[in-house]
């Protein structure tokens, strides 16, 4: 989140400056919150792809609203990413690779060998423009990040991710579905409408009898789900023909309340005046930094 | 259900492939098949289900081509002749990242994005299953290299570990690369095994020593992320191709170091996807988001083959050129024989391309210091002329002698500024300005033959007046001049004062006028451009003295010096930009050539559409005299393709056709409107123009009336525009009429618009949606050309979706719908009422006040969140139904009714609430409101019958177009066009 005229604009933007978050998807996992209560009574959290942090300090701020409470010394709060973060109070921070059982190992370390209550993943993969393959490995990184929430997620917790809902949305409706109670597509007000983002909130897990997931790092996704029947398809001794998958729609839910900002809106009350406020933290190094040097020296001209 | 059948598609192309001189291109599911040498298109065939085409591997007459999870073994036959395969789609557990054939000619392996390679049979069977231990990491990018049976090497590009280089047969790994920053996107090991080339996030290619990983140079360049690569000529150059949508060539050095060679804008906007190279014909083919193929000719000089040579020269070789030390080129001129000169120091030389030799024809002391050339190619012919009035014509035969030369003195003129020459029919005439205001603007008629003067005219010049440029027409002079103005000076009636008309494009000089097409009425049509970029077609009635613009357009950059159409009747046009001069093809939205000169202050000529679609332009770079030889197969354009980016929304009616072709427009988030002809019989959509008036992403676009078309956008951008179907060379569309805007948001966005016409009369009303919740209704002053704001209000603060008039119980309302999944009514029959009387009294020009929205008179809460798409039927003249798709996967049937006493009622009949597995996009009726088409962004379209109380679902198809946006229906015949727009386009039909 930098220093740009764009939050003249964005509500949510600006907001999320104003009240010290590091990105306004924050908002998002507040009215996610408003909607589910699902942080209500919770004592050990895990947020996976958690840089640069905006749901962690969503986290933090709920699970220790109350100072004093005799409960606080209960509740852990763990966030992972590849990325470093800068750190959030009561919040342990592991730069760790969410498919690598060590990661696992050190996070139950963390919560004494108790499993969490609640599960997040905001994490979504830089978008090539092709649609197929951005789903695809967007729906590779909800797969990783709930192969570790099986191994982790107590019986009848809750996994919250972010989803793209494209063409093949109902696939993992349908795989998600043989894990959870209820299966539910939310949209927050903060999330415009014109993107294809929602988040999936699955509640209550239960996980089939007798599988016992395990995560190893040779083992791919789809050999982590064989045997727990959620659907997907396993490489046999032939390559199969073309079938269609099961498929199903989950509940959509909107929530954040119709009457709060609409991120897709335009508002004119802040003054185009005002000073853009400083980035609550500094953007990170995009890959591409030495280009962009290169192109400001002139030196990427045609030939 | 009715019959539904696909008749075209249009959208990305992932990957191309030679196949010898055959092209193979995925689109979609699909692909298509070319013949290189004459551009045809061969076959459409299907391959997959649903899965898109990611790329395709070749083996003599064997072709595998996977995407997705899927991948399908197929002969070179097949593809050629069949319309379908997609019965031999086999499907992979993971997605598919590269297939290749074995060195054995019996299988295939295939790298999935977890790092593992299948070896299977072609007809599927699993041979075996190999990864390297600890190295599962998920890839973007990969390649299978097969340099023997018992070499074959994985090149794996993954998202953030680097590069990993593994031998299969060993399933060992053999190097990591890490110097990239970012996600690999492509990885290729040379297939003499020795080079390694890489591209990345970071927006370089890296090239690495395969023995034992060196890192041996990298190359900047793209300025956006690098797609894919590949080696080429002899492992000696590289073909690169980008989100920039250029591709690249590049050179290895004998020092390993990789050098830029050659920069091609193939694509538009954003991102060309694939590339590969004919090697034998050094024919580069790719294809990008926009849906083109193109091929490229990389050895247009032939100097492509000296790889070590002095690289791509651009120059023809004009040597021994002997000029003084103060000696510059004042002018030049290429003919059929070769090239004439004049100097500063007066001196005429000619170059002859038959002996490669100059030779001095003359030395003329007048035309010491200041002199201009200029000539007619068909004539042999040029004239040279001094600001005194001392005027040389001289011809050339064929093989360059000199065979005639005439002098010509004006001495009515105080100085000479300009002498335009031009032939039309039996006669050459001369154009001829002062600077002098007093000074008349004269012309003299030439005999061509003997070049003798057989008539003189002189006008006085008119005011503001500076020529720039000549067309004849029927013993008419029509020049072109500074302030964008045109005189038209009649040779027939010299004493007749000039015609003038001034700005018939923004900007400033007129940069060229030529003729295109006579009416019927004898009205003639011109294109003009202006040097400022813009380029108009005016059409001129020299007896009313009259003129209207049929079409204006910009070009997309730089400065436009000319444009014509050329045999196929495409529009061409050329000029400078920055430090290129180019030669752009505007119907086909193509550059064809380029060439660096330096920008356009220089001394330069243009020669375009010679024989064999040569063109030449000269130029003069550091007192040095350019050739360059522009072959019209330098490009060819296998697929023209559409829009850059999403299609967000599109238009037909019935009655708006040109040569049975049906006017279709397209507006696109890369802020061009089309306008493209549509085939009803084989859904071939061609784009005629792309208008470049808005500059930001589209909203709506929609027809209106007989021939008027209204487009919207942020920053409040609306633009009435004209459509002309009268004329023979092309349908041509003009912007007519902008809205006023009320801020300077950048993203106050007119989110949809409707209207109302009156009948008799030519004003409408228009009203508009806005993202900040306002709702405005303007009348259309058809007179004056501008909207009048009658009506303003806002509805809240959220971003409303649709807007539409109905007329119901007699009397206009608007209905509204918004973000907050609500449907809203207002009452605005007072101010319909008033206008209409104004009309119907004749008092129609004054103007009306602004009156402030009224409270709506009803509203129901239909959708849980924003309702994205509505279409409205009225049932009777007290109820209308209201259809949406919203944001929340549901579809829904509303009515608002009047019931006693001037009250309103309303009801949702019927939804369904998960209609769709995602966003509803779109709604609409067709075959008289009895059906009803739905598009969603899970990339579906559903049809259903519409009863009274229930919408039926009879049909349900998976669409190939992504970020599914909109459609539109053309009724015909007992069958429609369903057209789906989004990530390209589609046309459906759809028998009753």
């Amino acid at each position: 989140m930098g220093k740009s005229s764009k939050d003249k604009r964005d509500l949510y933007y600006r907001k999320a400056k104003e009240l010290g978050y590091r990105a306004r998807s924050a908002f998002k996992l507040l009215q996610l919150d408003k909607e589910f209560q699902f942080l209500d009574g919770v004592t050990r959290v895990v947020d996976l792809c958690a840089a640069p942090g905006s749901w962690s300090q969503v986290l933090s701020k709920r699970l220790f609203e109350d100072a004093d409470s005799v409960e606080n010394s209960e509740k852990k709060i763990v966030a992972v990413d590849l990325q470093p973060m800068f750190p959030i109070d009561n919040v342990t921070t592991l730069q760790a690779d969410i498919t690598h059982p060590k990661t696992l190992n050190k996070i139950m370390e963390l919560f004494e060998g108790q499993k969490a209550d609640f599960v997040c993943s905001d994490g979504a993969p830089d978008v090539t423009g092709l649609h197929d393959l951005d789903e695809y490995v967007q729906q590779q990184l909800i797969l990783s990040a709930l192969q570790l929430t099986t191994c982790l997620l107590r019986e009848g917790g809750v996994f919250v991710a972010k989803i793209f809902r494209g063409r093949d949305i109902d696939m993992l409706y349908s795989q998600l579905g043989f894990l959870f109670e209820r299966v539910v597509c939310a949209k927050p007000r903060s999330s415009r409408g014109t993107s294809l983002e929602s988040f999936i909130v699955c509640i209550g897990y239960k996980p089939p009898k007798h599988w016992v997931p395990k995560l190893d790092v040779n083992t791919s996704v789809e050999t982590f789900f064989e045997g727990c029947g959620i659907g997907r398809l396993s490489l046999e001794d032939k390559l199969a023909g073309y079938s269609e998958e099961p498929r199903s729609i989950a509940e959509f839910i909107s929530c954040g309340g119709l009457d709060s900002f609409d991120s897709d809106a335009t508002y004119h009350d802040v003054p185009s005046n005002k000073p853009a406020l400083d980035p609550v933290q500094p953007p990170t190094n995009p890959p591409y930094k030495r280009a962009l040097e290169l192109k400001r020296q002139g030196k990427l001209a045609r030939t | 259900m009715a019959l539904l059948s696909e008749l075209s598609h249009y959208g990305p192309s992932i990957c191309v492939k030679f196949v010898r001189e055959k092209v193979l291109a995925g689109y979609g599911p699909f692909v298509h098949v070319y013949d290189s040498k004459n551009g045809q298109l061969l076959n459409v065939v299907r391959i997959f289900h649903i899965n898109k085409v990611h790329g395709i591997s070749v083996k003599n007459e064997t072709i595998v081509i996977y995407g997705g999870k899927s991948v399908c073994v197929v002969k070179l036959l097949a593809l050629m002749e069949k319309k379908d395969v997609s019965s031999d789609e086999k499907r992979c557990h993971e997605w598919i990242i590269d297939a290749v054939f074995h060195a054995d000619d019996k299988r295939i392996l295939i790298l999935t994005s977890y790092n593992q390679v299948i070896t299977c049979g072609y007809d599927g069977s699993i041979e075996s299953v190999t990864g390297i231990l600890g190295e599962k990491a998920i890839l973007y990018s990969g390649s299978i290299r097969v340099l023997s049976k018992n070499e074959i090497y994985v090149n794996a590009g993954t998202v953030l570990e680097g590069i990993i280089i593994w031998d299969l047969i060993k399933e060992k790994t053999l190097l990591k690369l890490t110097g990239h920053e970012g996600s690999i996107f492509s990885v290729k090991t040379s297939d003499n095994g020795k080079l390694i080339a890489s591209c990345s996030d970071d927006r370089s290619i890296k090239l690495w020593n395969f023995e034992d990983g060196r890192l041996l140079s990298t190359a900047w360049g793209h300025t956006a992320r690098i797609w894919d690569l590949q080696f080429i000529c002899d492992n000696k150059r590289i073909a690169s191709v980008s989100e920039d949508s250029t591709c690249r060539i590049w050179r290895i050095l004998e020092t390993s170091e990789l050098v830029l060679e050659e920069t091609y804008n193939v694509h538009l906007i954003k991102s060309s996807w694939g590339v590969d190279v004919n090697e034998e014909k050094l024919v580069a083919a790719t294809c990008g988001n926009d849906g083109k193929v193109v091929l490229t000719n990389l050895n247009q000089d032939g100097t492509m083959r000296q790889s070590l040579g002095s690289g791509l020269s651009s120059e023809l070789a004009v040597r021994d050129m002997e000029l003084g030390e103060t000696e510059i080129i004042k002018g030049a001129f290429w003919l059929e024989f070769g090239i004439v000169v004049v100097t500063s120091m007066g001196r005429i030389l000619k170059y002859s391309n038959s002996n490669s030799e100059w030779s001095a024809i003359t030395e003329e002391p007048r035309f010491i210091s200041f002199s201009v050339m200029t000539g007619i190619q068909s004539q042999g012919l040029i004239l040279i002329w001094s600001s005194s009035g001392e005027l040389l014509l001289m011809r050339f035969s064929q093989n360059g002698e000199l065979i005639q030369r005439k002098n010509l003195s004006i001495r009515s003129m105080s100085k000479i500024m300009n002498c335009l020459l031009v032939l039309s029919g039996s006669d050459l005439m001369i154009a001829i300005e002062s600077p002098n205001s007093r000074d008349p603007f004269m012309c003299v008629k030439l005999d061509p033959k003997t070049l003798d003067k057989t008539m003189q005219l002189s006008w006085p010049k008119p005011l503001k007046f500076v020529s720039t440029c000549l067309a004849v027409l029927d013993e008419k002079l029509v020049v072109g001049s500074r302030f964008s103005s045109v005189a038209v000076f009649d040779m027939a009636c010299p004493n007749n004062e000039p015609v003038v008309w001034r700005n018939l494009t923004p900007g400033d000089a007129i940069s060229s006028i030529s003729f295109v097409e006579c009416t019927s009425d004898e009205k003639s049509l011109f294109s003009v451009t202006n040097r400022d970029g813009f380029y108009a077609f005016v059409l001129l009635d020299f007896k009313k003295k009259s003129f209207s613009v049929l079409h204006n357009n910009r070009v997309s950059k730089g400065f436009l010096e000319g444009a014509f159409y050329n045999e196929s009747g495409d529009y061409i046009t050329y000029g400078f930009r920055s430090s290129l001069f180019y030669v752009f093809n505007e119907t086909k939205q193509q550059e064809i050539a380029t060439e660096v000169c330096g920008g356009a202050h220089r001394l330069w000529k243009f020669f375009p559409n010679l024989e064999n679609d040569v063109s030449i332009f000269l130029y003069v770079r550091a007192k040095k005299l350019h050739v360059k030889k522009f072959s019209g197969l330098r490009t060819i354009v296998l697929n023209t393709g559409i829009h850059g980016r999403e299609i967000r929304d599109l238009t037909l009616i019935n009655k708006l056709n040109f040569k049975g072709l049906y006017l279709l427009c397209t507006g696109s988030e890369d802020t061009t409107v089309k306008l493209n002809l549509l085939d009803s019989k084989t859904g071939s959509i061609k784009t005629v123009w792309t208008q470049r008036k808005h500059t930001s992403g589209l909203q709506r676009c929609k027809f209106f009336g007989s021939n008027f078309m209204i487009s919207s956008g942020a920053r409040e951008e609306l633009f009435l525009w004209e459509v002309n179907t009268s004329m023979n060379s092309n349908p041509y569309i003009r912007m007519l009429a902008s809205l006023p805007t009320s801020s300077d948001s950048p993203d106050l966005r007119i989110m949809d618009f409707d209207f109302l016409g009156f009948e008799h009369f030519n004003d409408f009303l228009l009203a508009t949606a806005y993202s900040d919740s306002a709702i405005k209704v303007w009348r259309y002053k058809q007179k004056c050309s501008k909207f009048e704001l009658l009506v303003s209000g806002h509805y809240k603060d959220c971003c409303l979706l649709n807007i539409k008039f109905t007329m119901f119980d007699g009397k206009l309302h608007l209905i509204v719908s918004a973000t907050d999944g609500m449907l809203i009514l207002w009452d605005l029959n007072i101010v319909y009422s008033s206008l209409y009387e104004r009309l119907i009294s004749g008092s129609g020009a004054e103007s009306l006040p602004t009156q402030s929205l009224p409270e709506f008179v009803s509203r129901i809460s239909v959708h849980k969140a924003g309702v994205r798409a509505i279409d409205v039927k009225a049932l009777s003249s007290k109820q209308v139904r209201i259809f949406s798709g919203g944001d929340d996967n549901a579809l829904a049937m509303t009515d608002f009714k009047i019931i006693e006493g001037n009250h309103y009622a309303c009801e949702v009949i019927c939804r369904n609430q998960s209609a769709s597995a995602s966003t509803i996009t779109s709604v609409g009726l067709f075959q008289n409101g009895q059906t009803l088409a739905t598009t969603s962004v899970d990339q579906k379209v559903q049809f259903y019958n519409v009863s009274e109380n229930e919408l039926n679902i009879v049909g349900k198809r998976a669409t190939t177009v992504a970020d599914t946006g909109c459609l539109a229906a053309l009724e015909l015949e007992e069958r429609a066009m369903i057209l789906i727009g989004g990530m390209g386009l589609s046309v459906w039909n759809y028998e009753y």
